[in-house]
């Protein structure tokens, strides 16, 4: 895999406000999802990658360019902003091919690739209507299709489902995957977590302006020593794996649920409960039904590494 | 969305792109149609066309007077011929040269023009930056100097169809109404100095009304800043001159500046119910401030726009 974003000591200040701090981190290709709350530094990071703003301290280079206003640069990257950005006296068609044409495009291959692009987001029947009359849905897919109507080799999407509703966002999933598995790398920026977590494993995190972790999810849950694994296990005889487990030395706490169809537990050291458990499991007739490590998803993640 | 339209295989771009060196063309041409979707705005065009039918058809009534007709003989046959038409016809007897009426028609519709202007230019900038469109167009190959000149070209293209076009029929009127074509040798070089006003007219138009949008927020209050600067400083030279008893005051209104230079360009030295006794050079002087004062807030205010993105 090569390195599509490298940045060291980036840092980018809005007056007296910190936008960026220091950060240095480097970005393979495929998709990756940089996340952090509102004000983590998440869309200054991606105007800095998109060429849209300069560093004020420190460098950032995108498939070996230096972004900040690089014609050359421009031609190979897609970018998605969060704004609106749309005209709403333009038809869809008009509004990316007019967007194409300042790529560089001649009039008809602009209106060609406008017309494939917005097929592609499944704004087909759509595009000869005014932007004006578009669903915030439809509206950011006119915004995508402008984004990969000229063949970016990166794509830089900022907050592509926010606003939408889950058969949008389910939509909007199954494209980017589409774009992706063409060979484009994609890097998408959220601040809700499950929605990168659908698309990739790869995640940069960032938070008040700073690197918190980077890496694919459950190598930086792991590298999270400090805090017990969560496990949640459903059995038909939870009661009785419930008092089992906790004879594990590494079992820190286990909890029944209400309902007593469920166990909840701590431990120190997930791989040897996942092999101690289905001996545990078998000697107990527990009848295990479903298990899952609950504090490996981003959510989780992130809340452990901000507290 | 239809599951059936994610099918497509992706295929990365292997043609080779045209370096984009005339990328306000688009933005160009993309805001004049854009700006053309609505018509009714169109109306304000409203006044520069009666004005035009007017001054045309007494530089009609001059040329057609000093070749024997009457001025009763203008309204044709019709015995029911309007009072206005002989009236008209009997002022075109008294006087005028073409270029006078070129000139009135100007200051005719100066106001005109800065509703054409505000309309048109208020929301260039401001909306690009409202709506995060100036994202999209810095993220793409132009630069600042052509995304400047594509928004100044289609707030010029409006304002110089409401100077040039009735300057331009009014020439058309006077060379083919004129015995022989005369006109066009005799005063040919009206046409070139049409054409420079409209130059300076559109240029000092677009330039302030861009500077302004880029300082608005909103296309609303572009609009307002736009009407009311023209107007204020207009009222307050008009004031302070009469105040003070000197006409040099007028120069503070960029609009009375533009009158005074259409009327030095066209060698005009009266037109009824304006005054224009002060010195030229005063104006050229104050246009040439005013416009580097709005190129200055021009550029600094894109520049901003591209770095705070």
């Amino acid at each position: 895999m090569s390195t599509i974003v490298e940045a060291t000591d980036l840092s980018r200040y809005y007056g007296p406000v910190v936008g960026l701090n220091d950060l240095t981190v480097r970005i393979e290709e495929g998709v990756t999802g940089l996340l952090g709350p509102n004000g983590a530094g998440k869309s200054t990071f991606l105007k800095l990658v998109a060429g849209e703003i300069r560093p004020s301290r420190g460098r950032v280079t995108v498939l070996g360019y230096a972004p900040f206003a690089n014609r050359e640069y421009f031609r190979r990257v897609g970018f998605c902003p969060q704004q609106d950005a749309l005209y709403g006296e333009m038809t869809g068609l008009e509004f990316v091919a007019f967007l194409l044409r300042l790529s560089g495009f001649s009039r008809a291959d602009a209106n060609a690739r406008a017309v494939r692009a917005l097929e592609r987001v499944g704004l087909a029947d759509a595009m000869e209507r005014r932007t004006r009359g578009y669903s915030k849905g439809m509206r950011q897919r006119a915004r995508l299709a402008q984004a990969i109507a000229h063949d970016p080799r990166l794509l830089i999407v900022d907050e592509p489902m926010s606003g939408l509703d889950p058969l949008a966002r389910r939509a909007m999933t199954q494209l980017f995957h589409e774009i992706a598995g063409g060979g484009v790398s994609i890097l998408i920026s959220s601040h809700i977590l499950h929605e990168v977590e659908g698309l990739t494993r790869n995640v940069v995190l960032l938070h008040r302006g700073r690197l918190l972790a980077q890496g694919p999810v459950p190598e930086i849950r792991g590298l999270l020593s400090r805090h017990p694994r969560k496990v949640e296990l459903r059995a038909r005889n939870a009661r009785a794996l419930a008092s089992s487990l906790l004879e594990l030395d590494h079992v820190l706490s286990v909890r029944l649920s209400t309902d007593g169809g469920s166990v909840q537990l701590e431990t120190r050291d997930l791989d040897r409960f996942w092999s101690e458990l289905p001996r545990v499991a078998t000697e107990t007739r527990a009848g295990v039904q479903s298990l899952e490590s609950t504090d490996a998803s981003l959510e989780a993640v992130f809340d452990y590494l901000v507290s | 969305m239809k599951a059936t339209t994610h099918t497509e295989v992706y295929r990365p771009y292997t043609g080779e792109l045209r370096p984009p060196r005339w990328s306000f063309v688009p933005i160009a041409s993309s805001g004049i149609r854009v700006a053309l979707k609505s018509r009714w705005p169109l109306l304000l065009y409203l006044p520069a066309a009666i004005a035009t039918v007017i001054f045309g058809f007494i530089v009609y009534a001059k040329f057609s007077l000093e070749q024997g007709m009457t001025p009763g003989a203008l309204a044709g046959p019709n015995e029911q011929a309007s009072a206005g038409v002989v009236l008209v016809g009997t002022m075109a007897s008294k006087m005028i040269e073409v270029r006078d009426m070129i000139v009135g028609a100007i200051f005719a519709l100066g106001l005109f023009s800065v509703l054409l202007v505000a309309w048109y230019g208020a929301g260039l900038v401001c909306e690009d930056r409202r709506v995060g469109a100036h994202l999209l167009y810095f993220s793409r190959p132009l630069s600042l100097a052509n995304y400047v000149l594509g928004k100044l070209c289609v707030v010029g293209a409006f304002v110089l169809a409401s100077v040039l076009v009735p300057a331009l029929v009014i020439c058309t009127v006077a060379i083919s109404s004129s015995p022989g074509w005369t006109f066009l040798e005799d005063q040919g070089w009206i046409l070139l100095h049409v054409a420079l006003y409209s130059l300076v007219h559109t240029f000092v138009l677009a330039s302030l009304v861009l500077a302004i949008s880029t300082l608005a927020s909103r296309r609303i209050f572009a609009l307002i800043g736009t009407v009311g600067f023209f107007l204020f400083t207009q009222v307050l030279g008009m004031l302070l001159a009469f105040l003070q008893k000197d006409a040099r005051w007028m120069a503070l209104g960029p609009l009375a500046n533009l009158r005074r230079v259409a009327a030095t360009i066209f060698g005009v030295e009266r037109v009824a119910g304006f005054r224009l006794n002060w010195d030229p050079a005063l104006s050229w002087w104050a246009l040439a401030g005013v416009l580097l004062a709005a190129w200055t807030v021009i550029v600094l205010r894109v520049k901003r726009m591209e770095s705070l993105a």
